[in-house]
């Protein structure tokens, strides 16, 4: 039996405010112990560890950062759940030593849940040369759990928080004597009534303690709580009946009652455990005067706008250098397999799918690892909380959250990672949004298109009309935005609450850590969604091998090598291969596909070829062009695809298309990531319609209207 | 009189520098976010700073400082301190 429990693997769940250093200590613990045979390398959400300490196997669960565990959030909702149905061995509920008043709160919740918990006092040094001294061993008592000092950055007191962890978990270990938040007397009375039917409804089901916790729940008209109890009529009865005579008598409703007895709670025992010295320390005289600049009220919004654009043209123009990095060996990597391997189909999908494909998205690592530097060390340092905080009242106006500013700019490099920077903005509706109207944004992949369709229609105006994309698509980005705020996403009203934290100087580790977990994540979504979306289309467009060819290329081509070369020789010999190649393509099964396809795309007069160049960008928008230059069987680069496009269309229809390139559909790792944010696949499929159904209409228009016009 | 005067003070009407006590949050919802937060009955609020184009917000409380709309900062009633 006891070596059982001794093999049994530990569960210990990390909890606490956002900014309370939670994610430091859990990186901490986690890193530094990487070497753990089971350590999952490339886990994103959940965060969980398997560690080990003093031969024990411990999980670590770093759950979200929240302020209250009323369940009201998604994220309060998933702190509460795993704490309250999974039951971990071990909750560690980690306070801002520097912010105690506020992170106590959590903390009384924790108390009422009665779980097993250790106090972190982290940012211990921080609240010291605040000038506050707490007597940690009063508070053991107070809080009903081992209270450990912490510094997340250097590591200080992490092996005790560990080592506190293993002894409570021990059967061995005496449990702490339980603790209870008292509420004034008109509170407690209606507790113990509540408590005395529930008593009787589950009779030897719980403890004081829990029942205790499921009356105060009630009271507190927790939907969640109430519902699972709905079959106890009477019991709901009552609970209703004493939480309208409280409001009717105290003019407040019972949750603000508890959430006020709470904090009078957490006051009396700081005055007894805490000592706040009356001097400013120099450090927060220094943090007023960098809000002083950085918040200026004229000043803040340019200093904002410097630090994104350096942002910005630092992640694009730096990560131009490693880019061409990776694409020489991409390219060096592809020309040595082309000279290895025999000519066979596993070439040709090696080298034109895999390599094309994987190759053509690994090149943007550099640039998200180089973005996700910057976000990590503004979020680390609090400066993301100040943008927020200037640039709230502007996007407000759109139905955004001031930080989904960020995610915007960033879009115009690249959809994906700009998607996965809404992670910043806390509120879930918010971020949503952000998520749904970022992909509008006209990201770098998207250029190219903007530049050929410019060029081969528009050449005496290229600049303007690749400019007005953009504008365009900054239009419809925020106009999105207040249609969803006003439509879709209206039911869920979100006030702007946010806690601006302190300045802090971001541990260099902390940020590569940051960086590294993102590429990770990127690199993941590149080895399977890119992967096999490449596989895919090349299978598609290879296939079926045989095809009935009009004419017989090789034969041709055969009988051309015969003969002494000539300029008029490699001519025809080009001109040869492009048409076998297009032939080939037409009656490959992606080129079936554009045709079965492309009545849709009729009434704007768009052809077959235009219907396979957007398919294909759904994988990615770069293949757009590529497939043009296929399809029309010429070079890229070459001034030759720029006039064999222009004959193919009228200029409204070109201007059409390129506002459907525009706008039509997330590329494949937008879509990733936007199901990944938003959180399910329902809000995938709402982006896919809105923004084909967009696309197709504003495409319609233009044409129409260019009919009439020209 | 007097009391129907306190019981219009808002925390929207706050000057710099200006201190209050909160009385009552007019929503309950937000009352409820507010909680989590720390604006509770009785606690203390002061005005720290505001943003470029008047909102939202910085006030301080208990210790550390709470960005708000102003649109939500006209729902807490507060009692000058």
């Amino acid at each position: 039996m006891t070596h059982e429990i001794k093999i049994k693997m530990l569960t210990v769940a990390l909890t606490g405010n956002p900014n309370s250093g939670k994610t430091t200590i859990f990186n901490k613990l986690a890193n530094a112990r990487e070497s753990v045979g089971n350590y999952p390398r490339v886990t994103i959400a959940p965060r969980e560890r398997v560690i080990e300490h003093r031969g024990r196997q411990i999980m670590l669960v770093d759950l979200p950062g929240i302020y209250s565990l009323s369940a009201r959030t998604p994220e309060e909702q998933a702190g509460r759940d795993y704490i309250h149905f999974k039951r971990p061995d071990v909750v560690i509920n980690i306070l801002d030593s520097g912010n105690l008043d506020r992170s106590l709160f959590l903390t009384t919740q924790l108390i009422e849940m009665g779980c097993p918990r250790i106090h972190a006092l982290n940012m211990f040094d921080e609240a010291r040369r605040k000038g506050i001294s707490i007597d940690t061993p009063a508070l053991v008592s107070m809080l009903g759990g081992p209270v450990i000092e912490t510094v997340a950055t250097t590591g200080e007191g992490l092996e005790r928080l560990l080592d506190a962890a293993l002894e409570i978990a021990n059967p061995a270990t005496p449990p702490h004597p339980s603790v209870s938040v008292g509420y004034d007397t008109h509170l407690e009375a209606a507790i113990e009534r509540v408590r005395t039917q529930i008593t009787e409804l589950h009779p030897q089901e719980m403890s004081a303690q829990q029942s205790r916790w499921l009356a105060i729940k009630l009271l507190e008209g927790d939907d969640e709580i109430l519902t699972r109890e709905g079959e106890h009529k009477e019991l709901i009865e009552q609970v209703g009946t004493e939480r309208a005579t409280f409001k009717q008598h105290h003019d407040e409703s019972c949750e603000l009652a508890f959430a006020a007895g709470r904090y009078g709670f957490i006051h009396g025992l700081l005055m007894e455990a805490r000592t706040v010295s009356a001097e400013i320390p120099d450090e927060a005289l220094l943090h007023t005067k960098v809000d002083d600049l950085l918040l200026h009220r004229w000043l803040g919004l340019p200093i904002l706008l410097g630090l994104m654009w350096v942002m910005f043209e630092t992640t694009f123009t730096l990560g131009a250098y490693p880019t061409d990095i990776i694409k020489s060996g991409v390219d060096a990597l592809s020309g040595l397999l082309g000279g290895i391997l025999p000519d066979s189909m596993i070439k040709d999908l090696l080298l034109n799918g895999v390599l094309a494909g994987v190759g053509g998205t690994i090149v943007f690592l550099p640039n998200v690892v180089i973005l996700f530097f910057f976000l990590a060390l503004f979020s680390e340092t609090g400066y993301i909380a100040r943008g927020a905080f200037l640039l709230d009242r502007l996007m407000h106006l759109f139905g955004l959250h001031g930080k989904a500013l960020i995610p915007l700019i960033m879009g115009y490099g690249c959809n994906a990672p700009a998607i996965m920077a809404t992670r910043t903005i806390e509120g879930r509706r918010s971020r949503i949004i952000t998520s749904l109207v970022t992909p509008f944004m006209c990201c770098s992949a998207r250029l190219p298109v903007m530049m050929l369709f410019a060029g081969a229609f528009f050449s005496a105006h290229a600049g303007s009309m690749v400019f007005a994309m953009y504008l365009l698509s900054i239009v419809t980005a925020l106009g999105s935005a207040i249609l969803f705020s006003k439509t879709v996403l209206r039911s869920m009203p979100e006030p702007f609450v946010m806690e601006l934290p302190p300045y802090r100087l971001p541990s260099i580790r902390a940020v590569l850590f940051h960086m590294w977990e993102n590429a990770a994540g990127f690199l993941q979504k590149v080895g399977s969604v890119i992967l096999v979306g490449s596989i895919v289309i090349w299978f598609l467009q290879e296939f079926p091998r045989e095809i009935a060819f009009s004419q017989d290329y090789e034969a041709a081509l055969t009988e051309l090598s015969a003969q002494p070369a000539s300029d008029e020789r490699t001519v025809t010999e080009e001109r040869l291969t492009a048409e076998r190649d297009r032939e080939k393509l037409e009656k490959s099964y992606l080129g079936r596909i554009g045709m079965a396809v492309a009545p849709v795309f009729e009434p704007m007069g768009f052809g077959w070829k235009d219907t396979v160049a957007i398919l294909t960008g759904v994988v990615a928008k770069e293949a757009v062009v590529a497939s043009y230059a296929v399809l029309y069987a010429q070079s890229k680069e070459s001034e030759g695809l720029m006039s064999a496009i222009s004959g193919a269309m009228n200029p409204a229809q070109a201007f059409a298309f390129m506002v459907f390139a525009l706008l039509y559909l997330p590329c494949l790792a937008t879509i990733g990531a936007i199901r990944r944010e938003a959180g399910s696949w329902k809000w995938v499929g709402f982006s896919v319609a809105y923004s084909l159904g967009l696309a197709w209409s504003l495409a319609l228009i233009i044409v129409n209207l260019g009919r009439v016009l020209l | 009189m007097q009391n129907s005067q306190m019981e219009a003070l808002t925390l929207a009407d706050l000057g710099p520098g200006q201190s209050g006590c909160v009385v009552k949050v007019a929503d309950d919802a937000l009352g409820h976010n507010l909680a989590a937060m720390g604006l509770v009955r009785g606690a203390t609020v002061s005005l720290n700073r505001t943003a470029p184009m008047g909102n939202p917000r910085i006030y301080a409380i208990k210790g550390y400082q709470l960005s708000l709309r102003n649109e939500d900062a006209r729902k807490v009633l507060l009692r000058l301190s």
